[in-house]
């Protein structure tokens, strides 16, 4: 790793130059950060924790926040600043006026923004002086803490603790596994795809086996029909093609294209960015990406994979998925539910993301980790360090749980409520799709003898200026039809502050 | 942290403390006003009658739904309200829209409810239905067109109660009434920041509503009631459901019979008679809501006996009808949703009696005699006889007559379902059918002919000033609608 000596000499001057400039009271209790005296009882002690979910995930950490507390005495003002930017936003406008909360999530460059703003906490100095010892940083998978301890170094290089993962997940390709069962009887090639060529060859079958059935309800006969009611007796409706023309479907659909290009990099072998004495540079102009983005350019032109602008969609593809407009859909693990079809129309599964080549099996790891604020007393900072832990527990388990993220330590994976939801046979498709998805993470991406990496870019500051901006790239490609060396210049262009002179 | 930096920032605290006091709010219009009620409205909202209004001139010839890029505003139709940040609104060229409010976050008050959403959302709602005129503004460039999930625009609702009053952004009174927290962070071209953060420290500051105050119409307490469909239906108010308001209650474990589903939703029936009831009434009937993407057709057939939690609501907000909501329905955890038996199963008659079972209530169309009548099976699954009286695109009332001046396309099958409308047969007694599109199998609207009687098979509830048959999945081999021989 490599020391970064812009943000460690930047940061107090920054802060300094802001207060002096803007005339902001600054009233973060910096030097009480390192100094905590751990006798101080917390009980009655009351601190603020900000996340960026919706009501769904929000209830189902409020339930966990409240058996902290009844466990603690400790209150916590839990409350939801609506989405990631938001509460990204919401903690930089409140380290203007002393309002951070003590606890809350960050992405990677999120911590970057935070260090620079001289407001986050390195946690170094509470796993190492709380004297608890069962809880350490060796605790967390390496591949979620990793990027927690990618951005401020000590003079030896050693890297800080800036966080702890909490909610974390992954890409998976879920699919409609009644088309795909039916679609086996028909024609014996059609298999759900492990590599990007299985899903370039598998896609034109499928259209060709559609084909005559775009507009038409197929019957248990494998017979198309304009109205249901002209299927005769004995007959059901297995698909409802009805409402899908030809030129609407599109056989796979990936959701995130800045995942779909940042990936392409890896899987390519190119690169994306690079961070070097703390700066970040866009590494994507090679033949390696230029290759990744031509290959799916024609897949695309062969109407074998497609992205949600295809259907006017912002971002996921669930509702072309749910509608048969798409039998494949790539995105995060933690919005598989989302998939599950209404009525029982279909039964859907999970498979790993496909890859191209077997040595180089990558797959992005996302969400956020828990991060301290330079913020609060001596009483409030000792709880909001013992929030963080029993969130990094058992609790951690108990929320991977009920949301479908997951679990980010041993301690989480082991716990009995993870493993009643690995163990208990799911009922229903939304607990089916989600206890498969967990065993794809668990027996696949994150098995001991595992030939995937899980991968995050080195974060910076400004890296996610930098997604925003390729996360326009696929859709250049694929709809606008720009060739790779135009899409690669013109980001070039655009994103200049981060190309190396 | 390293000394050098230490020494840096306690220079700079030192030098800015005489500066500024920690404990500053930023709020200086607004005062804490003291409140007798928890439920009273701030008489004096001054961050929001200080933000001007920007497009007076211009917004009645602007469609908001056209832009793609920068400021889209313009001319807006209330359709329905969904709670106290979601309305759905006509734009200037009748696109129906479903607006996310920007900026704010009430609590939920449809699939979920939490303190404060329902009044939240009769607030939205009373200053929506009393506007004359209303503007839907966003900066799509700041704040995107769409929502996370694609399918709501995003927006700011400015609205006139007549039009000699000022225009007010109701986002940013729902933060100053504290029916919300502040939820913008970024500013715009729009320039709204600074009113919007104004109102969030000045909630913050007082504390009411959900800044800190007890909705004094929600049920806090741990407590589970169960609870027969015909206690929920009958002892609403005793179950904390409050008659007015429509506010959720107590959490309630209901043990019933699935007569039909509509998607993921159900048709319960009671297993058991009150005792208040006769042996010729019908099984209370209730329709439990599901929620997004919960699959519960997946787990759940008709016939199946379950046992589940949730609560009960009224909807639409204002009506009599009752329905259950907030439905836990993953089978793990403390609270699961269970499957106690399914038809066929050995134990199936141990919950279910030998005169109930999943037929429908008998309901010809011959005892059927007026409106009341057919109101005395509201809220039951029935068996009647429907003639058909328009199938057509156009604007048309719930009594099925047709409307000038524009509005919904009630046949069109798009993304919400269709209304047929229809008479109880043989009579000139108003019963629509309607056709839910989460349905499946679903049944279209050219499935049916004008004129022509159907035998239906389904849900029956009270829809504006008259009655409507919910369209149950259509199961092959149910029947739930056959035609009748001419």
């Amino acid at each position: 790793m490599k020391k970064n000596n812009r943000l460690k000499y930047i940061a107090p001057l920054v802060i300094a130059a802001g207060c002096l400039t803007a005339g902001l009271s600054s009233c973060g209790e910096t030097d009480l950060a390192y100094n905590i005296d751990w006798s101080e009882d917390t009980d009655g002690t009351t601190i603020s924790f900000w996340t960026p979910f919706g009501s769904d995930i929000e209830a189902v950490l409020e339930t966990v926040v409240s058996e902290f507390e009844e466990e603690t005495g400790i209150t916590v003002n839990l409350e939801s600043k609506g989405g990631y930017d938001n509460l990204e936003k919401a903690v930089i406008l409140s380290a203007s006026t002393s309002t951070m909360p003590n606890l809350t999530f960050a992405y990677p460059d999120h911590e970057a923004a935070y260090v620079e703003n001289n407001s986050l906490v390195r946690l170094n100095y509470y796993f190492d002086n709380d004297g608890d010892d069962t809880f350490n940083i060796s605790d967390f998978y390496s591949d979620y803490m990793a990027e927690n301890q990618a951005i401020e170094f000590q003079d030896d290089g050693t890297p800080y603790t800036l966080g702890v993962p909490f909610n974390k997940s992954t890409e998976v390709l879920v699919y409609n596994e009644t088309f795909f069962d039916w679609a086996a009887t028909r024609d014996s090639a059609i298999a759900v795809p492990t590599t990007w060529d299985d899903v370039l060859a598998v896609g034109p079958k499928i259209n060709t086996l559609l084909a005559p059935y775009f507009g038409k309800y197929i019957g248990s006969d494998s017979i198309g029909y304009s109205k249901e009611s002209d299927m005769p007796s004995g007959v059901s409706t297995l698909f409802d093609f009805s409402t899908v023309a030809a030129d609407e479907f599109r056989p796979v659909s990936y959701d995130s294209q800045a995942n779909f290009f940042i990936t392409a990099c890896r899987q390519w072998g190119g690169k994306y960015t690079e961070v070097e004495n703390g700066n970040g540079y866009l590494a994507f102009d090679s033949d390696e990406v230029k290759a990744g983005l031509q290959y799916f350019q024609n897949g695309y032109n062969s109407n074998a994979l497609g992205i949600p602008a295809d259907w006017d969609e912002a971002k996921y593809s669930s509702t072309p998925f749910k509608y048969l407009e798409t039998v494949m859909a790539i995105g995060s693990s933690a919005g598989v539910s989302n998939d599950a079809p209404t009525g029982n129309k279909f039964t859907i599964n999970v498979a790993p993301l496909p890859y191209k080549d077997a040595d180089k099996k990558f797959v992005i790891s996302q969400g956020t980790n828990l991060v301290m604020l330079d913020q609060g007393s001596n009483a409030q900072r000792i709880a909001a360090w013992k929030l963080l832990k029993y969130l990094s527990k058992e609790a951690n388990g108990e929320f991977a749980a009920a949301t479908g993220y997951f679990p980010s330590c041993e301690y989480a994976s082991n716990s009995e409520a993870y493993s009643t939801f690995l163990s208990q046979e799911p009922v229903s498709i939304v607990d089916k799709i989600r206890r498969n998805t967990a065993l794809v993470n668990r027996d696949i991406y994150m098995a001991d003898a595992s030939t995937w990496t899980k991968f995050v870019d080195p974060p910076f500051s400004g890296s996610s200026t930098v997604r925003e901006a390729v996360n326009t790239a696929i859709a250049q490609l694929f709809i606008d039809g720009k060739t790779p060396s135009q899409i690669i210049s013109t980001l070039y262009s655009n994103l200049s502050d981060y190309v190396r002179s | 942290m390293k000394k050098r930096n230490l020494l840096l920032l306690v220079f700079a605290f030192a030098m800015l403390a005489p500066l500024a006091s920690c404990n500053e709010t930023t709020s200086s219009a607004s005062t804490c006003e003291v409140l007798s009620s928890a439920d009273d409205l701030l008489t004096s909202t001054p961050i929001t009658d200080a933000l001007q209004f920007q497009y007076a001139d211009t917004y009645l010839t602007s469609d908001f739904d056209v832009p793609t890029s920068g400021v889209a505003y313009g001319k807006a139709r209330l359709s329905t309200t969904t709670d106290g940040d979601t309305c759905n609104f006509y734009t200037l060229n009748d696109t129906l829209v479903k607006v996310r409010f920007l900026g704010i976050n009430t609590p939920e008050s449809t699939a979920k409810v939490e303190p404060w959403g329902v009044k939240a959302s009769k607030f939205t709602a009373a200053r929506l239905n009393a506007a004359t005129n209303i503007c839907l503004v966003n900066d799509i460039d700041a704040y995107t067109k769409y929502d996370s999930s694609g399918g709501r625009n995003l927006g700011f609702v400015w609205y006139q109660t007549t039009a000699s009053d000022p225009w007010r952004c109701l986002n940013l009174e729902l933060i100053e009434q504290c029916y919300s927290k502040n939820q913008l962070f970024s500013d715009s071209a729009l320039g709204y920041l600074d009113s919007f953060l104004e109102a969030g420290s000045f909630g913050e500051s007082c504390g009411y509503r959900v800044n800190g105050t007890k909705d004094p119409d929600y049920d806090y307490t741990n407590t589970v009631v169960e609870a027969t469909l015909f206690e929920i239906r009958n002892n609403y108010a005793d179950l904390g459901i409050d008659a007015t308001t429509g506010t959720s209650g107590k959490q309630l474990r209901v043990k019933a019979l699935v007569v039909g589903q509509i998607g993921d939703n159900m048709i319960l029936r009671d297993l058991v008679r009150d005792l208040s009831q006769s042996e010729t009434d019908p099984y209370t009937c209730i329709y439990a809501y599901a929620g997004y993407n919960t699959a519960l057709a997946s787990k759940v057939s008709v016939g199946d006996v379950v046992y589940f939690y949730c609560r009960a609501t009224k909807y639409p907000k204002d009506s009599t009808n009752i329905q259950l909501s907030d439905l836990k329905t993953s089978t793990y955890g403390s609270q699961a949703f269970k499957t106690l038996a399914k038809m066929g199963d050995a134990n199936w008659s141990e919950y279910v009696s030998s005169d109930n079972g999943i037929d429908p209530f008998s309901m010809p169309s011959s005892i059927v005699t007026s409106k009341d009548v057919l109101g005395t099976y509201s809220g039951v699954f029935v068996e009647t006889q429907i003639t058909i009286r328009v199938i057509q695109t156009g604007d048309y009332d719930d009594n099925g007559n047709y409307v000038s001046d524009g509005g919904t396309t009630y046949y069109n099958q798009g993304t919400s379902g269709c209304t047929i409308y229809g008479y109880i047969k043989d009579t000139t007694i108003v019963c629509n059918l309607r056709i839910d599109n989460t349905a499946y199998p679903l049944l279209h609207y050219t499935d049916f002919e004008v004129g022509e009687s159907y035998n239906v098979k389904a849900y029956l509830v009270p829809y504006y000033t008259n009655y409507q048959l919910q369209i149950l999945n259509n199961i092959s081999g149910a029947d739930y609608v056959r035609i009748l021989d001419s």
